[in-house]
């Protein structure tokens, strides 16, 4: 699995060569790619951990995956991938600002709003559904969730920061 | 109930923070590093692969070990056998798989260097990686804070910023 993984992040890599353009016609927005991708993974690998744990500890059971617990876990997860991507647009716009880009706070916070928010709903969902299928097929959710979202993860987030781009250039 | 929003929330959010910053920095050193990728256009290829499988890697190490410190069959005092065996298999697949990777490279490009340079640079990564790990969970753990929350972000940021890091030393240290 770890090898088809490995196949994916090169495919990831081909959307990015994609935009291209888009770096040039968006200043900042370069700066926070790496940042903005690596969120959305930390976000959500950490919500597969401790759903992982909550599995070892009994928390959530196979017939009742979706129970209070998982709620909470859920919502503070989507919770903080919107802070989070507030607090990127404006950090990344004051990082492309000292760095010379003539950088548009507003555009870049739109931007990462909308991408991250969008992305962290569809992982935190996606989460869930992978530790679901782990239980039910009997595998250790920790073996199987951090690197099947740290990679899915990836990929969701590029094409939603692909639209999120489309959608603010058009407006 | 034993997860509550507010927690969750108050230990996750001061070290994204951070580990935002640190990953707009990693950012800038490969910009800042691009021409001499762009001169040899396979090193590029390695960048993901190195990020994903050494980031992949872990977090099934961090998974593993923060379920091992909740349930109690790991203790918070790096020794005892279940935490040295999980480092050994995560050893052991990192071995594994960037050999393989090793093999796809030298099918694709008939160099030893490149093979020896995507090997050195994911072991290394890996070694990195488990020195991170380890004491991340164990201390947060042992000051109350869920592991769960903390050593995942640190470990991918952390294979991020490293595997660039160490690409570019073994570049160096091979010498193209």
């Amino acid at each position: 699995m770890l090898i088809l993984l490995a196949i994916a992040e090169l495919f990831t890599g081909g959307i990015l060569w994609n935009m291209a353009t888009m770096f040039d016609n968006t200043p900042g927005l370069i700066v926070i790619v790496p940042a903005i991708i690596d969120l959305r993974g930390n976000i959500n690998g950490a919500l597969g951990s401790r759903l992982g744990s909550a599995a070892h500890l009994g928390l959530i059971d196979v017939k009742k995956v979706f129970n209070k617990e998982t709620k909470e876990n859920v919502k503070a997860s989507v919770v903080m991938s919107v802070g989070t991507a507030l607090l990127l647009g404006f950090l990344g716009w004051l990082t492309s600002t000292a760095l010379g880009y003539n950088a548009n706070a507003l555009i870049l916070i739109t931007v990462t709003l909308i991408a991250g928010t969008l992305a962290g709903l569809i992982l935190a969902l996606a989460t869930v559904g992978i530790v679901i299928v782990a239980f039910k097929r009997g595998l250790d959710p920790d073996n199987v969730a951090g690197p099947f979202l740290a990679t899915i993860g990836d990929i969701i987030t590029v094409i939603c920061l692909f639209g999120a781009v489309i959608l603010v250039g058009g407006i | 109930m034993f997860y509550q929003m507010k927690k969750i929330l108050k230990e996750s959010l001061p070290i994204l923070t951070v580990l935002m910053i640190v990953e707009i920095f990693g950012g800038q050193i490969l910009n800042s590093q691009l021409e001499r990728f762009i001169m040899l256009p396979i090193l590029l290829m390695f960048i993901p692969i190195i990020n994903g499988v050494c980031g992949n890697i872990g977090s099934i190490l961090g998974a593993r070990v923060s379920s091992g410190l909740h349930v109690g069959y790991i203790t918070p005092d790096f020794r005892g056998k279940e935490l040295r065996e999980n480092v050994i298999g995560v050893l052991i697949l990192a071995l594994l798989i960037f050999c393989f990777i090793g093999c796809l490279v030298y099918v694709i490009s008939f160099s030893f260097k490149l093979v020896f340079i995507i090997i050195g640079a994911g072991l290394l990564v890996t070694f990195w990686v488990i020195c991170l790990c380890i004491p991340t969970a164990i201390i947060s753990f042992r000051n109350g804070i869920d592991p769960d929350n903390v050593v995942i972000p640190i470990l991918t940021t952390g294979a991020d910023v490293l595997g660039i890091c160490c690409l570019l030393l073994m570049v160096k240290l091979v010498g193209i």
